[in-house]
């Protein structure tokens, strides 16, 4: 009984040290969100008023003044990083039209909250869009045992999202 | 024969425990009469320079700085801390190969990334560099970044600094009014005085070690190991126990033998 016991607990662990990495590499994502040739990198300057609302999504200093980004048509692709409890999760987000089509986690480091990864979950964003005071315009069911994981997820779509208007409308980051 | 040697070998363990707990119970002693007078002493007030103790907490850097001066600017690197100006500012696992400054620009190269900040140190991006060998040098050529990796490949930046691409670094015709930076301009290291050597390990230690927390780490036994320093205090402690004890025991024993002379004497 006992070894089943540690048997079982060792698949666990097993599981759950496999769940923290790399599930897709940026460049690969990027290139998948088009479906012809990959565009350039374009970036956006993040200061003036643009800097004081991210700054308020991320209730902290944004460290880069530059943000980089992939523009075809209507459809830009972003790759943000945001720390959840220790360790920075990756994420990369598609924009299409002002709504989010695709979020996706990139790479996990922290120890626990992974769960954001799966579909069920990041499914959620798809078809959100930035209401007022750059909120969601739908609520994301949290996940027990990864509060801070879907924070930072949540925070990242809205940044993107906010991010997404700005290089429409330019006038707002003066 | 051996009832005649136990006390001997009791004596003996007694002894032994009592050298061993000696040394571990004059510092928890002397430790905790400073800590009960912290003021008085003004441990708190008091900060550590000497190295061996600062490289014990891992809080004095190793090596030398690297450091590059672009005009009034100097961007140094001590261990995985980035000083600009003197004043930290990032911390890069990757080692530091050279830094450049294109107009208002100026390009940290690391192995496998270059890092852009403005005139004021604040961070503009750190993007990552897909080379086939790490990144050995950085250079201004036509006021673009030109990169060169171990297996002498160039790698030259578009004007936004977003993008690079493998590239040859040939020298444009040079015409009248061409621009300054037509030749590849690679960056050197330099030199610091010592007195930028003293303000980046000031900086590098931050508000450094007060005596109060070597006492305190002392008295705790962590200062020995911040995992298993405190059991060795914890084995002082049982030690003085033990050494009790054994006291007690050997004090009843010789009172009891004493009492049985006694009446040895008495009765015959």
């Amino acid at each position: 009984m006992i070894y089943k016991l540690l048997f079982t607990l060792l698949i666990l662990a097993s599981f759950n040290s496999d769940a923290k990495g790399t599930y897709q590499a940026p460049d690969e994502f990027i290139a998948q969100a088009f479906s012809e040739k990959v565009p350039d990198p374009s970036f956006v300057w993040v200061k003036g008023e643009l800097k004081q609302h991210i700054e308020h999504i991320l209730q902290h200093k944004n460290q880069y003044r530059r943000i980089r980004f992939w523009q075809q048509g209507q459809r830009s692709v972003w790759v943000l990083k945001e720390i959840g409890k220790e360790k920075p999760i990756t994420v990369g987000i598609v924009i299409d039209s002002n709504k989010i089509t695709q979020l996706k986690v990139l790479i996990f480091k922290e120890s626990r909250g992974w769960e954001v990864r799966y579909p069920f979950f990041t499914k959620q964003f798809n078809q959100l869009s930035l209401i007022k005071d750059n909120q969601l315009s739908d609520r994301i069911d949290s996940i027990s045992g990864a509060t801070l994981s879907v924070r930072a997820l949540r925070k990242l779509a809205r940044i993107a999202l906010l991010l997404n208007i700005n290089i429409q409308q330019p006038a707002l980051e003066k | 024969m051996s009832r005649r040697k136990k006390p001997i070998a009791f004596f003996l363990w007694h002894r032994r425990i009592g050298l061993v707990a000696l040394m571990l119970v004059i510092i928890l002693s002397v430790t905790g009469i400073m800590l009960n007078h912290t003021e008085d002493f003004k441990l708190d007030e008091t900060s550590i320079d000497a190295d061996f103790i600062l490289d014990w907490y891992d809080i004095n850097p190793q090596g030398i700085p690297e450091n590059y001066t672009i005009k009034e600017i100097w961007i140094s690197q001590w261990n995985q801390q980035l000083f600009f100006n003197g004043k930290p500012f990032y911390t890069h696992k990757g080692k530091l190969q050279g830094v450049i400054k294109a107009d208002d620009i100026i390009a940290i190269a690391f192995e496998y990334s270059v890092l852009l900040v403005d005139n004021q140190g604040e961070l503009i991006e750190l993007v990552v560099i897909t080379s086939e060998s790490p990144i050995n040098k950085i250079a201004l050529f036509d006021n673009k970044i030109a990169l060169l990796d171990l297996q002498n490949n160039t790698y030259l930046s578009n004007k936004d600094f977003t993008t690079w691409h493998k590239h040859t670094l040939t020298v444009p015709n040079s015409t009248p009014g061409s621009t300054p930076h037509s030749t590849p301009l690679w960056a050197h290291t330099d030199e610091l005085s010592d007195d930028k050597i003293t303000q980046l390990k000031q900086a590098f230690r931050g508000e450094g070690l007060s005596l109060e927390r070597v006492i305190l780490d002392l008295h705790s036994g962590r200062f020995f190991s911040a995992s298993w320093g405190i059991y060795i205090m914890d084995a002082s402690a049982i030690l003085m126990i033990l050494l009790g004890l054994s006291g007690l025991w050997i004090w009843w024993s010789r009172k009891l033998k004493m009492r049985q002379k006694k009446h040895y004497k008495k009765h015959h």
